[in-house]
């Protein structure tokens, strides 16, 4: 067990959540590290969904902007269902569907619903969902394969993305073209009627077909819409294929990615095999999976901290979060899709490109936007009081640049000589007798703090 | 551009003392008839068609024979009629007549002034078929045979960036893109990634509008951040590509795309990225202020992953629209650097992941196609030897249905290195982790 204090505690809600002020900080502390996991990985509920018309409103740009908005505020309000929404984000990015192809806000709308209600529980019934889920029938063109006219994109990237990866953990390859082709025709029959997902029995290719040594009439569901048994079922058919090693390709594969979002990236084959047990005696409650990811003491190490660049979500919720300012998030999603994290727009099936890619110049200067932004707001859309972040009797810059650092998380991050430049720019032309002077100085040393590498890492 | 110290010693020490690039002058005269760019002056724009272009409906099996039963009996719906390929003909591979989609015949004109190279059959052993691997491959020039897989690490145009020695902060690479393409990839190497020009700037500050004042004092942090004794990782990294960026930022500021390019008006978003890259190498060719020294850029067009609808009819739908697109702007952009007196600088590739399936899949205005793997690509330029290389895939000689490749991708890039990059034979071996022959596109 780690020393459960203020840093770790800090690391823990900005990695499973969206980071916080000094006083969330304090709350999670007080849980203790059990306490804390326990009460991120639990959330009760079926979660709620966003906007979105049916018919030939779901098209509409308005409509799309208040979905964009609704996930965004209740991204950067979470409070007990904050790693609820950050698993939502995680799974959009997992399962990425976008609305570029969909074309229909209320299908995104019902997947990211489907997200929220099943994104901590069983990963079975989370794949079964998304296979059936009218955004991904669209996407994927699941919704064209059909008996004769099979169509491989869902059944390619259902092994290569969503389940198991292109190669196992010892780089040897997990299927073959074969097998996607199989598996393109056992997934046949399903298609879009009225906005949900259906199984048609009459699309369904109920030939004999064969993957990973299971040969029959392989599907996911039976003519009555219900799931096939993990005999004929190409769902658990996937979950219990093995690699090279003689292991569930599955859990290794989702573990060893939840632990890169989550924590460092390339962990060892011994690392991912430490996170998989609860998992799979638990019958793939992805919770169990988090629990062990965030009750590792390596997830508190130095290589798991300050080296992650924060997604434009976790970039803008925790700048938002530790200045304690408040937003309608109307303006949001723009600001998030300048950064390159456009909601419900995933630039591939493949999801968006994590780490250092984040900051390509383009969209790094965008996060300079919003940081300005942010900390002049004084409207609904995003309003920031300097009065709550610095005390009003200081008389010198040393003093309130260090407590606007600290307030922002990164006061032990920042080298000397660079908080120096911070001072300077602060003490000029600034009268610490003009309170309306200094408020605006603070403004404007907010928006630079925010510009600094230390804030874009976590 | 003249070439700095560290840049020649670094290349004398990556291609060995006794193997020196000819002058280019004495090239010119022993080869071909135009002369090539240095290498210190090259320009070279990469152009990626993603998520895997239809090569068999964009180089078309033109003429009666067994490959034109093939194509007719596999492709019903998405075959382009022989009646419509009369205008586009580019000459004969491997005994079979070849002609570009109908709706390329912006392409068509370059290629009959010898503008255009033409590479059939790219592609490489081992192809599974997954966009996200063979981006992999492709970006990072890895080797598909390597078992165990081998993982994507460095970007090859980042690992050329690095061994010609532009640091960090010597930023000569854009991509005009949000996000930074992966060829780009490679510790101690920078590159701009910004869709539009006017968008590189630093934000004004409304409420206290010291502008000169806060950039300063940012770029005084920054050059900290990016000081290797103050920061280190993720800290360093991020520091030291932010303070060549605000470096950049007062340069590009001076850099107009406001004039008669001949890509005004072209639909699109690649018209749009070329004129970026137009604009900025038009700045540095005419002197309009302190040289950006950009050099070497990528643009990207999507939407070839047309597993279904590929082709309404031959003008519209999604292939045959993008085709166009990319034919006519490959052609604007020729003209402009023609119409700045820097065509001979300046090299052109498009890239794509892999090729798609010969049979087409679906049915009637619905039909798409498949994955598939070797596919051609095409090589624009004042200098280069136009004409077909490669051969064309025999179409009733596949593999689970797709056309066999017989040239390696790596072969394009060692040609590039090799013949415009640096300008001597085999230098791309360290680049591209192994030597490959080049083609006859370059001289």
């Amino acid at each position: 067990m780690v020393v459960w204090d203020a840093e770790n505690a800090a690391h823990l809600i900005s990695r499973a959540g969206f980071g916080g002020d000094e006083r969330d900080v304090e709350k999670y502390v007080r849980y203790g590290q059990l306490g804390a996991v326990e009460k991120l990985v639990t959330v009760k509920g079926t979660g709620s969904k966003g906007p979105g018309k049916s018919g030939s409103a779901a098209t509409d740009p308005d409509d799309l902007l208040k979905l964009r908005s609704w996930w965004a505020k209740r991204m950067v309000k979470a409070t007990t269902r904050r790693l609820q929404e950050k698993m939502c984000l995680f799974w959009h990015d997992h399962f990425a569907c976008n609305i570029s192809m969909v074309k229909n806000n209320l299908w995104m709308s019902q997947q990211n619903a489907a997200f929220r209600r099943y994104g901590l529980d069983s990963f079975k019934t989370l794949v079964f969902e998304v296979t059936r889920d009218a955004a991904m029938l669209e996407f994927l063109d699941g919704d064209r394969n059909k008996v004769g006219k099979p169509n491989e994109n869902y059944g390619r990237e259902v092994m290569e993305l969503f389940v198991l990866g292109v190669n196992d953990l010892s780089g040897n390859p997990n299927y073959t073209q074969t097998d996607v082709q199989e598996i393109a025709r056992a997934l046949t029959g399903f298609t879009i009627v009225d906005d949900e997902g259906l199984f048609d029995p009459t699309r369904h290719d109920n030939g004999s077909k064969t993957l990973f040594g299971v040969t029959g009439n392989l599907g996911v569901v039976d003519s009555a819409g219900d799931l096939l048994p993990p005999a004929t079922n190409i769902i658990d058919i996937l979950f219990a294929h093995t690699d090279t090693d003689g292991e569930l390709v599955m859990p290794r594969y989702l573990a060893k990615k939840l632990w890169e979002y989550f924590a460092y990236p390339n962990p060892t084959k011994a690392r991912v095999d430490e996170l998989t047990g609860p998992f799979i005696a638990g019958g793939f409650m992805i919770r169990d999976l988090l629990r062990s990811i965030f009750m590792h003491d390596d997830f508190y190490s130095a290589e798991a901290k300050s080296q992650s660049v924060k997604n434009p979500c976790e970039f803008m919720f925790h700048a938002i979060r530790a200045t304690k300012a408040s937003t309608n998030a109307k303006t949001l999603p723009d600001h998030l899709a300048n950064m390159g994290m456009n909601l419900f727009d995933p630039p591939s099936v493949n999801g968006w490109n994590n780490g250092l890619a984040w900051l390509s110049s383009g969209q790094f200067l965008a996060r300079f936007e919003f940081a300005q932004t942010l900390a002049a707001g004084r409207s609904g859309d995003l309003k920031m009081s300097p009065t709550r972040l610095f005390d009003r009797s200081a008389t010198s810059a040393g003093p309130v640049v260090d407590e606007l650092l600290a307030k922002l998380g990164i006061v032990a991050q920042v080298p000397p000589d660079a908080r120096q430049a911070l001072v300077d720019y602060f003490e000029g032309a600034t009268n610490f007798y003009d309170q309306t002077v200094v408020e605006k100085k603070v403004r404007s040393a907010v928006a630079l703090m925010l510009d600094l590498p230390e804030f874009q890492i976590h | 551009m003249a070439i700095t110290r560290r840049e020649f010693v670094r290349r004398s020490a990556l291609v060995g003392a006794a193997v020196t690039a000819p002058h280019p002058l004495l090239r010119a005269m022993l080869g071909a008839g135009v002369a090539h760019a240095a290498p210190s002056d090259a320009i070279l724009v990469l152009v990626q068609l993603e998520g895997g272009n239809d090569g068999l409906n964009t180089v078309i099996p033109s003429a009666a024979g067994l490959q034109r039963t093939t194509y007719d009996t596999k492709r019903p719906n998405l075959g382009v009629p022989l009646g419509n390929l009369g205008a586009t003909g580019i000459g004969n591979s491997g005994g079979t007549a070849l002609a570009l989609h109908p709706t390329m015949t912006a392409l068509k004109t370059l290629f009959d002034a010898g503008k255009v190279a033409v590479v059939n059959g790219v592609g490489y052993p081992n192809q599974n078929l997954s966009h996200f691997r063979s981006e992999d491959i492709w970006f990072g020039a890895l080797d598909p045979t390597a078992a165990p897989a081998e993982s994507f690490t460095t970007g090859w145009f980042g690992r050329y960036l690095n061994a010609a020695g532009f640091g960090p902060s010597t930023i000569v690479a854009v991509d005009v893109n949000e996000t930074l393409n992966p060829i780009f990839i490679q510790p101690g190497t920078n590159t701009l990634a910004v869709r539009r020009i006017a968008d590189f700037a630093l934000p004004d500050d409304p409420l206290y509008p010291d502008y000169a004042a806060k950039k300063a004092a940012l770029q005084a942090a920054y050059a900290v951040e990016a000081d290797p004794l103050e920061t280190d990782g993720a800290q360093l990294e991020i520091g030291t590509s932010g303070d060549a960026m605000l470096g950049k930022i007062d340069i590009y500021a001076n850099v107009s795309t406001n004039w008669t390019s001949n890509l005004n008006g072209l639909g699109g978003s690649l018209g749009t990225s070329l004129k970026q890259v137009s604009s900025i190498l038009r700045y540095d060719a005419l002197n309009l202020g302190p040289a950006t020294g950009a050099r070497f850029f990528h643009v990207r067009l999507g939407g070839f992953d047309t597993h279904t609808q590929q082709q309404a009819n031959l003008t519209t739908g999604t292939q045959p629209v993008r085709l166009q697109r990319v034919a006519d702007s490959l052609k604007a952009f020729y003209d402009d650097m023609v119409a700045l007196g820097i065509a001979n600088k300046v090299l052109m590739v498009t890239f794509s992941e892999f090729g798609r399936r010969v049979a087409e899949n679906g049915s009637g205005t619905t039909a798409g196609t498949d994955h598939g793997a070797a596919s051609p690509l095409f090589i624009v330029g004042n200098t280069v030897n136009g004409g077909l290389y490669g051969t064309f895939p025999d179409l009733t000689d596949l593999d689970g249905g797709n056309t066999k490749w017989n040239v390696d991708f790596r072969q394009v890039y060692a040609t590039i290195i090799d013949k415009w990059l640096i300008g001597s034979a085999g230098a791309h071996a360290p680049i591209l982790n192994d030597s490959f022959s080049t083609l006859g596109f370059l001289t």
